[in-house]
């Protein structure tokens, strides 16, 4: 009879497995990871978490003055302040869950190289982590909105805000994975390090964070779906501060394009992970 | 045999290899460029690839039942880390397969993890989940594991500020209070003062006698290994070549069971790690007169025998004497072109080393085999702990008495 192991270790590693129920088993890790980077972010700072409010504040006052006010950029009747805020909310989500995961690998490997746990625990802990600190600029943005919702300049919230909640998540995983992504080629191939910076700056500007895709020349408004982080933010907008309207056409390719950089990056990290460190 | 049933850990033929140079570049350019080679003379490259291959590990096997305590053994670059980083799940095997039935915790490094900006509390918490216990777990420990780690005072200051004393120690104690199946346990864990080190392996003990866990415990000190271990293993050179009693494998290590006073046989020593050729190999040394080992002339005639791996010419042969409580040598004799063949080629040479300025004692000696470089520097191709000469002049009337201790052991 053969025996039952609790463990088999393999030169092979599955393509396309997520090790739930190991996951599961870590899942304190998970939250101590989340709060260690909370603490460590917030360490010997008097002012701790109120310095992302400011930082929201600040930066959306500058985009208002810049685009809003010298710019003029038109935002479908929306005061451009809480219309650049919503924007930036979801896509803060998906840049930093982009940017915390690039280096998750080199990061960790005084990590990785001397104990081991589900290594998929790192990127879910970076998601969870930037999911809470945009959760709380999220509920400065209502707060935000209430001002000028009690000034009479927008509408009321509707029910459609719901929407939030897969489209947050959409933002996140896209993240993620192409950070995943990243993260794997970085280990062979440092030029990767140097992309990530322009390459987020680039995709910023080709989504309509800033603007509203109906002020586009007809000729390049299409391209701009391309990018798939558009129609994530424009419906983000328009659940909230019912803005703009959704492209469903765009949304469904977001989706989809999610899911299969979700596929690659799980392969991808699932066959780097087991001997990376021999390599690092 | 023992029961399939109690097998926590069963390794089946296990290999890694590690690429040595950059094989695969380190830029994009690089890969691009050596891709472009490869298209081109693809017979060569098979070859050349080849050769870049470094095996750590090669063909192990070995099964560990529950309860056992083993002790690994093996100088340094025979394999242990890499083995121990196999078993805990770090890098994946190149071949073969590890079965493991339990919870692994591996003690490889203390103060995984250790944030240098969270307060010793927060680093047990954050450094124990790491290491894969649970919250409540710690919560039910964090006294003993303050205790242990003699930081009570500063429990609650950042870990920066601490000094490396107390890190390490904070670090071990965490370690420490693992609970799992398999622990795997490096000697060198044990740090701080000497005081403190001691404590490390006597909780290691303790972990390993008192609490019946299965325990692989790798060391380079054979007193802590036969205390602890019921079996050991000796890896040389990536291959397992003893599994058994610790007492056995101990002599293996050091190389003494194939010695008696006279005669050595070196088919089966295991050369230290620095070696870095095997062109030619020493297989046997025997004294040809002094009948039990105590040379009464100032001549030792030594007959050795050889085996080369590869071709060579104009070999040498060092004897060197050492007083092991000096513990390096202090005098050298050296024997110019003893040896050559080809492949596969064995055999004899005599040399007889002069002890004429040597005092009376007891010398360890190293036999090595060298070839000169272009430069007259000697390049070790085998290197051997040899026969002890025993140097038992009787005195002379009306000549010093030596004193050893204050003079020295050669007599000029």
């Amino acid at each position: 009879m053969e025996k039952q192991w609790t463990t088999v270790i393999e030169p092979k590693a599955p393509l396309l497995s997520i090790p739930v129920r190991e996951i599961i088993k870590y899942r304190e890790l998970i939250w101590t990871l989340v709060k260690r980077n909370y603490e460590v972010q917030y360490k010997q700072t008097i002012l701790g978490p109120l310095w992302l409010i400011f930082n929201l504040i600040i930066n959306s006052g500058i985009f208002s003055f810049v685009f809003g006010y010298v710019g003029n950029f038109a935002t479908d009747g929306t005061p451009y302040f809480l219309f650049f805020m919503t924007g930036s909310v979801v896509w803060d989500f998906f840049a930093n869950c982009f940017t915390s995961n690039t280096s998750v690998l080199m990061d960790n490997s005084y990590l990785f190289g001397k104990v081991y746990f589900p290594r998929l625990i790192m990127p879910i802990a970076n998601i969870l982590f930037n999911a809470i600190r945009n959760g709380i600029k999220f509920l400065v943005t209502i707060f935000v909105w209430l001002i000028f919702y009690l000034n009479g300049d927008v509408a009321m919230i509707s029910v459609r805000i719901i929407g939030i909640i897969p489209l947050a998540l959409i933002a996140g995983l896209l993240g993620a994975a192409m950070g995943m992504i990243v993260s794997c080629l970085t280990i062979k191939y440092r030029d990767f390090t140097h992309v990530t910076g322009i390459a987020i700056t680039v995709l910023m500007y080709a989504s309509p964070v800033m603007y509203t895709t109906s002020q586009l020349p007809e000729a390049i408004r299409n391209y701009v779906y391309i990018n798939p982080m558009s129609a994530v933010v424009e419906a983000f907008r328009y659940c909230v501060i019912a803005s703009g309207q959704i492209n469903y056409m765009a949304l469904i390719y977001s989706i989809v394009f999610t899911i299969i950089t979700g596929g690659i990056a799980i392969v991808l990290f699932n066959q780097t992970e087991k001997n990376y460190i021999d390599i690092i | 045999m023992t029961d399939n049933k109690d097998l926590v850990l069963k390794i089946e033929n296990v290999g890694k290899d590690y690429m040595l140079g950059a094989v695969t570049g380190d830029t994009l350019k690089d890969a691009i460029k050596l891709r472009m080679n490869k298209a081109k003379r693809n017979e060569v490259d098979a070859s050349s690839l080849h050769n870049r291959y470094f095996s750590a590990l090669d063909d192990i096997s070995f099964t560990v039942s529950k309860g056992e305590c083993v002790g690994l053994i093996g100088s340094n670059g025979a394999g242990k880390s890499t083995l121990l980083k196999l078993i805990s799940r770090i890098t994946a095997p190149t071949r073969g397969r590890i079965c493991i039935d339990g919870k692994v915790a591996s003690m490889l490094e203390v103060g995984t993890g250790f944030h240098p900006e969270l307060t010793g509390r927060e680093n047990i918490y954050l450094n124990g989940s790491i290491l894969g216990m649970k919250r409540q777990e710690i919560d039910k420990k964090i006294d003993s594991i303050i205790e242990f780690s003699e930081c009570q005072d500063f429990i609650d200051t950042p870990v920066k500020r601490y000094s490396s004393g107390m890190y390490v120690k904070l670090a071990f104690s965490v370690a420490a209070h693992l609970d799992a199946d398999i622990m795997i346990m490096d000697e060198v864990l044990a740090v701080g003062d000497v005081k403190f080190q001691h404590k490390c392996l006597n909780k290691m003990k303790d972990i390993a006698k008192n609490e019946g866990k299965t325990v692989l415990y790798v060391s380079h000190n054979m007193d802590t290994v036969s205390t602890l271990c019921d079996r050991c293993l000796v890896l040389n050179q990536g291959r397992l070549v003893f599994d058994g009693p610790v007492d056995e494998a101990i002599k293996i290590y050091n190389g003494s069971e194939v010695k008696t006073n006279t005669t050595a046989d070196f088919a089966k020593y295991i050369r230290p790690g620095w070696l870095q050729r095997d062109d030619i190999r020493l297989t046997w040394a025997e004294y040809v007169n002094a009948s039990d080992g105590e040379a009464v002339s100032d001549k030792l005639d030594i007959n050795f025998k050889y085996i080369c791996n590869k071709t060579v010419a104009n070999v040498g042969c060092r004897v060197e004497l050492i007083d092991e409580k000096v513990g390096r040598p202090f005098a050298t004799q050296v024997f110019y072109d003893v040896a050559s063949g080809e492949a596969k080629d064995t055999g004899t040479f005599n040399i007889t080393v002069d002890l004429s300025k040597i005092m009376n004692g007891n010398y360890k000696t190293f036999y090595t085999l060298f070839v000169l470089s272009p430069y007259d520097d000697g390049i070790d191709l085998d290197c051997v702990s040899g026969l002890e000469i025993n140097v038992v002049r009787p005195h002379e009337e009306g000549s010093l008495r030596w004193r050893q201790n204050s003079w020295g052991n050669v007599k000029l």
